[in-house]
């Protein structure tokens, strides 16, 4: 049986850096990844899939970023929600290894 | 100082943002095509020189991460890329530090960058770069390069000569405010005015000395003879400073460094400095610690 992977939901407003952002994830045999580059297109994609982890990256407008906050919260209570910066590979497996290991820390975090 | 004429036009404007590729293709970037390194794990070079103190931490050269792709020899004040420890994830703005060696002719395809204060510091060789800016240029020792991400730009950066390796530092600091239009700034700076002085060559500031950046930090650069002293004051006392040692032996406010130890200092208002050997230099990045 196949490991379960880390479901990630990259949002960004650059086509090519979302892409790259995507494509870097998706090498990852731990992890996968779907992207939006408009919030309706994010909030539909949370509604069809159970996700580990939300990746706010470049672009996305302050008001947009704080109703996504509240929307995917409200929706999953347990959502992992960051701050992509950089937009490559050079922060991009730290990020996420640091938000999951800062989740699994918690008390009643799920192995 | 020579200040370079660039293109600054930002990419909002020009209509770049409308790319040609659509989620789901496959876009080469040789940035990622890197040889996969086995995983680095956390603390894998634990740091038992350590002397932190209330207001200070203490990175020795060879307590950084390290990662030799052949072309490409890097150390990692903080985690980066497949190097990660949780205790060296930044100092207050500060994220990346890297100390790079590249091959002749070999470097960094062209890949993307959003959201981060992108400086580049040559210190030996010649290193070409060349961005979704149209900027095209050729830095070398004695330069300054800075570039604000913002909304995202795509740059190439490679070793200019064939014969020789190049080496440099790679800094990344988290940008005051996101998403601000991309910028490209660099500077060729007279290296004698460091000379038993702490030049200033990064400032927030576009009419101040050095390049600016979109963040409140400023950065100085000395190089000194033995048994110089001099004292650095904070330009804000809520921020901190991060030493790094380019090129051998300084006592930091008693903290004995040697080349490419890194000292972080908060909670101070100035730092002291003493050269313990002749041309001695330093890099001093002084850096909001609230991210």
């Amino acid at each position: 049986m196949e490991p379960v992977k880390v479901n990630i939901l990259a949002v960004g407003r650059h086509e090519e850096i979302l892409e790259t952002v995507l494509r870097i994830i998706n090498k990852s045999e731990n992890w996968t990844a779907h992207g939006a580059l408009t919030d309706e297109k994010a909030i539909a994609l949370f509604e069809e899939q159970k996700f580990d982890i939300v990746l706010l990256c470049g672009g996305i407008e302050e008001e947009c970023e704080a109703v996504l906050r509240v929307t995917f919260t409200e929706k999953d209570p347990e959502i992992i929600i960051i701050q992509h910066y950089g937009g490559g590979s050079g922060l991009l497996s730290n990020e996420i290894i640091h938000a999951l290991s800062k989740r699994n820390s918690l008390p009643n975090s799920i192995s | 100082m020579e200040r370079k004429d660039f293109i600054r036009k930002g990419l909002m404007g020009t209509g770049m943002f409308v790319a040609s590729a659509s989620v789901g293709n496959v876009i080469k970037n040789d940035i990622d095509e890197l040889k996969e390194l086995d995983v680095i794990g956390f603390n894998h070079l634990p740091n038992t020189e350590s002397k932190v103190k209330a207001n200070t931490v203490l990175h020795k050269a060879d307590t950084r991460g390290h990662a030799n792709h052949g072309w490409l020899d890097s150390h990692h004040s903080f985690s980066f890329a497949n190097y990660y420890n949780p205790d060296r994830m930044h100092f207050g703005v500060l994220r990346v530090l890297n100390d790079d060696r590249v091959d002749g002719g070999k470097g960094f395809g062209r890949h993307p960058h959003d959201n981060m204060e992108i400086i580049s510091i040559p210190l030996e060789g010649d290193l070409e770069h060349k961005d979704s800016m149209d900027n095209v240029a050729v830095i070398k020792h004695g330069d300054i390069q800075a570039m604000s991400a913002g909304t995202g730009i795509f740059h190439s950066e490679y070793n200019k000569n064939e014969d020789q390796d190049a080496r440099f530092l790679q800094i990344w600091l988290f940008p005051k405010t996101k998403n601000v239009t991309p910028r490209y700034d660099q500077l060729t700076l007279n290296v004698e005015d460091r000379h038993n002085n702490l030049q200033q060559v990064l400032s927030p500031n576009a009419d101040d000395a050095g390049v600016s950046i979109n963040q409140d930090a400023w950065f100085h650069m000395g190089k000194f003879d033995k048994d110089f002293t001099t004292e650095y004051k904070l330009k804000n006392p809520a921020n901190g400073v991060y030493a790094f040692v380019l090129k051998g032996d300084i006592t930091i406010e008693d903290n004995d460094l040697n080349q490419r130890d890194g000292l972080g200092i908060w909670d101070t208002t100035s730092i002291s400095i003493k050269a313990n050997s002749q041309d001695a230099e330093v890099l001093l990045m002084e850096v909001p610690m609230s991210v």
